[in-house]
């Protein structure tokens, strides 16, 4: 992993599209301004991460049929 | 065209029903192809079956139907994605979590998956800004399961992708 220091209001940039700015430094929370263009998709990692696990967690879980759940379901709705 | 499923056997699914999700679901970025299986028995829910991993498959409803204010902003490049022009047309789905106690059944209205049936093709959403997360639970307690206080849904709202 390449680390960098960088101080408020400086910036790196990754190739020629996408720059990374140093927007507030909050005791331990750190704003960044990320310009990059829209191909590319940023997400917070966490979230990212969150969706892929609860994904495989339902693929996993994924029963062989669905008749029971259905069942009390509508069993809910009357 | 013949697929291999484990749940469902050999399928024959015709080619305006393969849906392409070009980066697959997060976390499946190598299943590309899937066929959604609807049966009347199992309503709402159904099954968003994998074409490429026949053991794939996951349990998915209309969000609508967990949530009927359900919403979210999608931008024009999200569209892209999809090749879709607007809104209009989309399907929205969520993936169901199961679960042996069907309290903890939970649905993830954070990372919707969007469909555009005019090009049959599919993406998962990651809503950043949401206060929707992925685990919301579908049927809230088990009280509600002999409660008459529990509101029927009459009339399902359109459905709100802006």
């Amino acid at each position: 992993m390449l680390i960098l220091t960088r101080k408020l209001g400086e910036s790196i940039t990754i190739g020629d599209e996408i720059k990374i700015q140093v927007l507030e430094i909050k005791g331990k929370q750190v704003r960044l301004g990320i310009e990059a263009p829209k191909k590319y998709s940023i997400h917070r990692e966490e979230i990212y991460q969150r969706i892929q696990e609860e994904n495989k967690l339902a693929a996993e879980q994924s029963p062989l049929s669905l008749k029971s759940i259905s069942d009390i379901w509508k069993k809910k709705k009357d | 065209m013949k697929f291999e499923t484990t749940r469902f056997g050999s399928i024959e699914v015709r080619n305006e029903d393969v849906l392409i999700f070009p980066e697959g679901p997060l976390g499946f970025p190598e299943a590309t192809r899937f066929t959604l299986i609807e049966e009347e028995k199992s309503q709402p829910f159904m099954m968003l079956q994998s074409l490429d991993n026949p053991t794939l498959a996951f349990v998915v409803i209309d969000p609508l139907v967990a949530r009927p204010d359900y919403h979210f902003n999608v931008t024009p490049n999200d569209l892209k994605m999809i090749k879709a022009d607007d809104t209009e047309s989309l399907v929205v789905y969520c993936i169901v979590t199961m679960a042996q106690d069907i309290s903890k059944v939970t649905v993830n209205l954070q990372g919707p998956l969007v469909i555009n049936p005019t090009e049959r093709m599919g993406h998962q959403y990651v809503l950043v800004d949401s206060d929707y997360t992925t685990r919301e639970t579908l049927i809230s307690s088990p009280v509600d399961l002999d409660s008459n206080s529990v509101q029927t849904n009459v009339e399902q709202p359109r459905r709100k992708v802006v």
